[in-house]
């Protein structure tokens, strides 16, 4: 049975990657392809809070993650003149260090507390912004952060100036998260931390040091927040402090829970039927939250495991309807 | 002495918690020897469970030492005091339940799986190897103790009894030098609990100290090589369990006094 889901879990993923590499060769509509390296970027998020979430722990820190990410890649390019390829992993990994210095103290709290302390922590980033001119640019933020630096593969020369190339950075990125979370699942550290919040009292007994379990997907989850910042701040080419708010995690955690936490095509799934959903609703923008919160509410009281578990619902139904 | 200290490995030297004004456990001193099966008893309330949630790391003692095969762990976190080979079971059916039977001994085997998380998650022929080798254990200590044809089973939805066995089975993968088994046998059928004897038996037999708190006087004088009594979080008698049975003092905390 476990079997047989991977397979097609592998299945899946292998048929969206050709497409999603595919398509832009057919589809060349720079509208589209905005649209696409917005899911991409936010599913590199949602993949972060995911993580977390599988311990039992809601993280609303990961919209301030994000936003740090940007400042860090802005600042690393325009004021130390970095290139993007360097600052890109610098960034990811300049987050992952800050989530393990704020992530030690507040692990030990669960729940709602956890909750909002994280939400708190997002405020003092954003308030950080605001205050600290010099350093982040205060309310109006960073203008002007360059386009990713043109390069040189296999004698081919691309430059970021059109959508396309970046449309393919953004996927490269979100494989190389696909990649790590889908291993991270199948690994002693993954089914480690879906056991967590099942018992953290048996887990602590039979020797299981679940501070550090939660600091290292705390930190994970963290470091592709600040990967995702990175692409954000040089495809909008700025990173403004509004931008980056709590809400952005009420998001991605809506997303994850919609698309279904179980594998790791959930986050996918989440990111591309709702920001498409985002898209077609575009006319009435003010009604979107409303139409998201009521597919929510649908999800969580009748497909708990999200979207991903639709299949495996519907054979069930089916089964009991044949009896 | 030299020679009996070397036999020595749990140890408890002053004992003591304060819930605010309240004494649970006052100056208790005891030991366990390698190999033996002790019994802790007492009335309800005695503070029986407090020892244990005080020796595996759950409480930190308001006083005292708490020594583990030489080894000072007072004040130490359980998982730390785990990995020297204290181990302890729950009165409660604490289980990953949303697992199956086998996903939750192959959980409880952590602090033996012999590769990092890196090389795990890297997934090298050794790893896979190990990992082989880690599910033949896990298989091991499913036929030892009877689980083996429910290996597939959601923890959830095991009998009581079955989920009680299931919480040693996971210890028993993480290989412990003293097991402490709080009320193993509460709420089973006379079966149940002559399975569990047998169960608890054999373990011993592999070499593993048992320190148990129970309610049931007949599983306590089948098993316990020693017993050691409990009344307001006072020691107030020790000794083989003929001598416990008879101790006057004993007699008095379960029945009172005319």
């Amino acid at each position: 049975m476990k079997n047989k889901n991977t397979t097609w879990t592998t299945r899946i993923l292998i048929f969206l990657i050709a497409s999603g590499i595919l398509l832009p060769m057919v589809h060349k509509d720079p509208y589209f392809l905005h649209i696409c390296i917005i899911i991409f970027i936010w599913s590199i998020l949602t993949f972060g809070i995911r993580i977390v979430l599988i311990t039992g722990h809601l993280n609303a820190a990961q919209g301030g993650f994000l936003g740090m990410g940007a400042y860090f890649s802005a600042i690393l390019t325009m004021k130390l003149g970095w290139s993007f390829w360097i600052s890109l992993p610098a960034s990811g990994l300049a987050v992952a260090i800050l989530a393990m210095i704020v992530g030690y103290p507040i692990l030990r709290v669960k729940g709602a507390y956890f909750v909002m302390i994280t939400f708190g922590i997002t405020e003092v980033f954003r308030q950080i912004w605001m205050m600290w001119k010099d350093m982040f640019g205060g309310p109006q933020g960073l203008f002007g952060v360059p386009k990713p630096s043109p390069i040189d593969i296999a004698g081919l020369h691309i430059s970021f100036s059109s959508k396309m190339p970046f449309y393919y950075l953004a996927l490269v990125v979100l494989l190389f998260t696909v990649l790590v979370m889908r291993r991270l699942d199948n690994s002693r550290l993954g089914i480690t931390l879906r056991s967590l919040p099942q018992s953290e009292m048996l887990s602590e007994s039979i020797g299981i040091p679940i501070l550090l379990y939660k600091l290292i997907a705390f930190v994970i989850g963290a470091f592709f927040a600040g990967l995702a910042g990175s692409l954000w701040a040089h495809y909008f080419t700025y990173a403004s402090p509004d931008d980056f708010n709590w809400t952005n995690s009420l998001f991605m955690l809506m997303y994850a829970v919609i698309g279904g936490t179980q594998t790791v095509l959930g986050p996918i799934l989440g990111c591309m039927l709702l920001l498409s959903l985002d898209e077609v609703l575009i006319e009435f923008q003010e009604y979107t939250p409303i139409v998201l919160g009521l597919i929510l509410i649908f999800i969580l009281f009748y497909l708990p495991g999200g979207l991903i578990s639709l299949p495996q619902k519907m054979g069930s139904l089916l089964k009991w309807r044949k009896k | 002495m030299t020679a009996g200290e070397n036999r020595t490995l749990l140890e408890i030297k002053g004992l003591s918690k304060n819930f605010g004004g309240l004494a649970a456990v006052a100056d208790l001193n005891f030991a366990t020897e390698k190999g033996e099966i002790v019994g802790l008893i007492g009335p309800n309330g005695a503070g029986k469970t407090t020892v244990f949630n005080l020796i595996s790391g759950f409480l930190k003692p308001t006083q005292g030492q708490v020594i583990f095969g030489g080894v000072n762990v007072t004040q130490k976190k359980p998982s730390w005091i785990a990995k020297k080979g204290l181990m302890r079971t729950f009165q409660a059916n604490v289980l990953y339940n949303e697992n199956t039977v086998m996903q939750n001994v192959l959980l409880g085997c952590h602090l033996h799986t012999g590769f990092g998380l890196m090389r795990d998650f890297l997934n090298t022929a050794e790893t896979q190897q190990r990992k082989k080798q880690l599910d033949e254990k896990v298989m091991e200590i499913l036929k030892f103790s009877g689980l083996y044809e429910l290996r597939d089973e959601l923890a959830s939805n095991l009998s009581h009894g079955h989920q009680r066995i299931l919480g040693i089975c996971i210890t028993l993968a993480a290989e412990p030098q003293l097991l402490m088994l709080d009320e193993p046998v509460s709420g089973m059928n006379a079966e149940e609990k002559n399975n569990m004897v047998e169960l608890i038996k054999q373990i011993n037999l592999k070499g593993i100290t048992v320190l148990i708190v129970e309610h049931d006087m007949k599983v306590i004088m089948n098993l316990c090589h020693r017993i050691v009594v409990l009344n307001f979080g006072m020691k107030i008698a020790e000794g083989l369990p003929e001598e416990i049975q008879a101790h006057p003092k004993v007699i008095e905390a379960y029945l009172g006094v005319e």
